[in-house]
């Protein structure tokens, strides 16, 4: 066999030019259905799809509002972000303070008999716990990771596991299968590299949950903001064995974490409250420990989420004491940026140094805006337009297979506008392209491009159609009466930046406007304001700035 | 999912923001926090309303704008995730379950091959083929094929052939492969390209007569053809 398939390599490109050429839309429907979908289409969906513009239109919708969206979403945030953990990493989060062994966590190794019954014993022999019992003192219990199975175990595992056999790890034989194994489908499994898997993708997990949701993309860096899933949850309740200190966990997570059951495959998001240290996908234990520096975390970020790189020309011989590299020449061209980037994250550890207590934050700034904590941080991406433009870059790769090409920053302008219009909604962005005539056309080119369109600016506020300001603003008459709902907390004696005179504004005005403008302040605000006191504040100083440069 | 209604948020005075993570509180003047009027309870089991208006829906105006704006280059081709690869090849087929595991636990010694990414994600997954990566996928293919035409009863409990025809009706299971396979309506297939699949199944049949075993070959072809290797 192996001999004349390999024959068949030759045969196999010959067989490219008898494919009947399709109809126009034809080819894009199969690449939506597989990108947006996972799946080829059926043939009622291609008659339907090909069949007029409108069938094609509903046809991509209900891919975006299919289950095979959530997946697709999935991983194409996990290539976005890049996230992934060896296993030593979920070792590090065992407890070392119960048995001062290097066996942590209670292991059972499970298997079907020759009865064709399923059956769980320790799989330490050695210890108190592994004695085995006979086949008739062994009881059934249901195991939380299938509905409906059942498995047999010893009275003492039943007591030290639960009845549903969540506080132990659980092995099957074969490694390979259990890794392929989708929780509530399979009898074998393999919880630690369920778990690896879901602490993995937990960044991904929040931005794809914001996406499927239809939440503003902003939110995938809103502080308090995390997403769960079944595998996670189950873990994060193994006290007895998870040192959940070194997590940094909040009491509202811990609460919540019992509303999600170990069945749900998908992320759920939670919302812990207002947390100045966390943003999102920015805090969650994949980034932080798979980004194990904060200049790294800080180059991620500068790269995954603003599409910029840090590039600099290197001085021809290094100084053995560069000194302060912010300002060194040839050292400082990224560092004057990078490093008050990464000071954002100062209160997170670095490497193994993210388990011990958080330090302190520091006063800093990122673009001309100043902050000292990780939600301003946020609020610092998400009020740049950079942010929009990286996230229109990243889809219309994934769609398109290709960057954007020097002739059409039109195009992604466009795109980001209407993106922003649509108060950050992925969804409709990936439609968007979709279902954008250059999308559905027959034919492919060149996945290389050789002039592709430079990275994105920063420092532009995110507002395709800004009003004309009509009248003349003075500060005390339009500006002073509004600002109330900035002083509570932005006042001389509080330690955020004071905004209570017209020098204040004059100098963090235009930051304060762009925060306005895509709601995030004031705290609490549901999306860009578009009318009463916030939006007449923003617009008011939008317009004196300009109008007193 | 029940959710628990947020009532409302209160402007406090004066508070002390206790940051999320453990052992870390900082003392902060106040209204800057919100805070929640949940009941704190330690036997919570439902989840707190996500406090985020949603992002907006369809606006066939601008988007009439954005349609406006053309593209300078038609799509590249796309080549599909090679991680997902076997998988999305099976699901065409078979719904997920122990023997769907068990198949994609059996080809995972080339995923690497197949251009897959690492476990933490340092090499990515390619998004091109080079030889390697080519002559993995044509034995991935052979093997899923093979798991599809001809399942083994102790290795694929519960699976049948997916032929829908009796072998010897070899231009109606080639069509149907070739649909299943490459995304194609049977209007849509090219009359010469069927033929080459099916003298392909007849040059493989066990002594003059086309078994299950004779579309392996045929199978592996289809799904590495260029229709099916790229979008």
């Amino acid at each position: 066999m192996n001999k004349k398939l390999a024959r068949l390599c030759l045969l196999v490109f010959s067989l490219a030019p008898f494919v009947s050429a399709e109809a126009a839309s034809g080819r894009s429907v199969r690449r939506a259905a597989q990108l947006l979908g996972g799946r080829m289409p059926s043939d009622s969906e291609l008659s339907t799809a090909t069949g007029s513009d409108v069938g094609y239109r509903t046809f991509v919708r209900s891919l975006i509002s299919s289950n095979g969206f959530y997946d697709s979403m999935l991983r194409y945030h996990e290539k976005q972000f890049g996230v992934g953990l060896p296993s030593e990493y979920l070792e590090e989060l065992q407890r070392d303070d119960i048995d001062n062994t290097s066996q942590k966590l209670a292991t059972l190794n499970c298997t079907r008999l020759p009865s064709n019954r399923l059956s769980c014993g320790w799989k330490n022999t050695d210890k108190k716990t592994t004695a085995s019992c006979k086949a008739a003192e062994q009881q059934p219990v249901a195991p939380y990771w299938k509905q409906g199975l059942v498995l047999w175990v010893c009275p003492s595992v039943t007591y030290a596991c639960g009845a549903n056999l969540s506080k132990c790890s659980v092995e099957f034989p074969n490694s390979n299968e259990a890794r392929y194994s989708e929780a509530g489908t399979t009898d074998v499994f393999d919880s630690k590299r369920s778990v690896l898997k879901s602490l993995s993708r937990q960044a991904a997990g929040i931005a794809t949950a914001v996406a499927v949701e239809n939440y503003p993309y902003t939110k995938i860096l809103a502080p308090g903001l995390t997403a769960v899933d079944g595998m996670l949850s189950v873990f994060l309740q193994q006290k007895s064995f998870v040192d959940l200190e070194k997590l940094h966990l909040s009491d509202s997570l811990m609460k919540q974490l019992k509303a999600i059951p170990a069945s749900q495959s998908k992320f759920t998001l939670v919302y812990t409250g207002d947390s100045y240290e966390t943003a999102g996908v920015l805090t969650t234990f994949g980034w932080l420990r798979r980004y194990e520096k904060n200049r790294t975390r800080a180059n991620q970020l500068y790269e995954r989420l603003m599409c910029r790189k840090f590039s600099s020309e290197l001085p021809r011989v290094f100084p053995q004491d560069p000194g302060n590299l912010r300002t060194t020449p040839g050292c400082s061209g990224c560092h004057a940026t990078l490093d008050p980037l990464a000071d954002f994250f100062a209160v997170w550890g670095e490497g193994g140094g993210l388990y011990s207590s958080p330090g302190a934050s520091k006063q800093t700034s990122f673009i001309g805006k100043s902050g000292s904590s990780l939600a301003d941080l946020s609020n610092i991406i998400a009020a740049d337009e950079a942010f929009a433009t990286c996230t229109v870059n990243h889809a219309f790769e994934w769609l398109m297979g290709r960057k954007f090409r020097q002739g059409e920053s039109t195009l992604r302008q466009s795109l980001t506008d209407y993106f922003v219009s649509s108060t950050y909604s992925f969804k409709e962005l990936m439609f968007a392209i979709a279902t954008h005539p250059g999308f559905v056309v027959d034919t492919r080119s060149d996945a290389n491009i050789t002039d592709p369109l430079e990275q994105p600016a920063i420092g532009k506020v995110p507002e395709p159609s800004l009003p004309a300001c009509q009248t003349t603003i003075d500060f005390n008459t339009h500006i002073q009466p509004l600002i109330s709902q900035c002083t509570s907390c932005h006042s001389a004696n509080s330690p955020r930046q004071a905004l209570e005179t017209s020098a204040h504004w004059k100098a963090w005005g235009a930051q304060a406007v762009s925060m306005m403008s895509v709601g995030q302040m004031p705290p609490g605000l549901q999306g860009a304001p578009v009318a009463g006191n916030v939006y007449n504040l923003k617009e008011a100083v939008r317009c004196w700035l300009q109008q007193n440069p | 999912m029940k959710m628990k209604v947020r009532k409302s948020f209160l402007l406090t005075t004066k508070c002390t923001l206790l940051l999320t993570f453990v052992g870390f509180s900082l003392s902060v003047p106040s209204a800057c926090r919100f805070k929640s009027s949940l009941i704190d309870s330690s036997d919570s089991s439902e989840l707190e309303e996500i406090p985020f208006a949603k992002a907006g829906s369809e606006n066939s105006l601008s988007l009439a704008g954005v349609y406006a704006t053309s593209m300078q280059s038609a799509p590249a081709a796309v080549r599909p995730d090679p991680d997902l690869y076997a998988r999305r090849l099976l699901k065409q087929f078979r719904a997920d379950g122990n023997t769907l595991a068990r198949q994609l636990g059996q080809v995972e010694q080339y995923r690497l091959m197949l251009g897959g990414a690492s476990d933490d994600f340092r090499t990515a997954p390619q998004e091109s083929y080079d030889a390697t990566s080519l002559l993995a996928l044509q034995k991935v293919a052979q093997k899923i094929c093979e798991s599809l035409l001809t399942p083994d009863s102790s290795l694929h409990p519960g699976w049948n052939s997916v032929l829908p025809e009796a072998p010897a009706n070899v231009q109606a299971n080639v069509k149907f492969l070739m649909r299943k396979m490459l995304g194609l309506q049977e209007s849509a297939l090219n009359a010469t390209a069927v033929s080459e699949i099916v003298e392909i199944v007849n040059a493989f049949a066990d002594k003059g007569v086309v078994v299950a075993q004779s579309y392996v070959p045929a199978c592996t072809a289809v799904a590495l053809d260029a229709e099916a290797l790229l979008l």
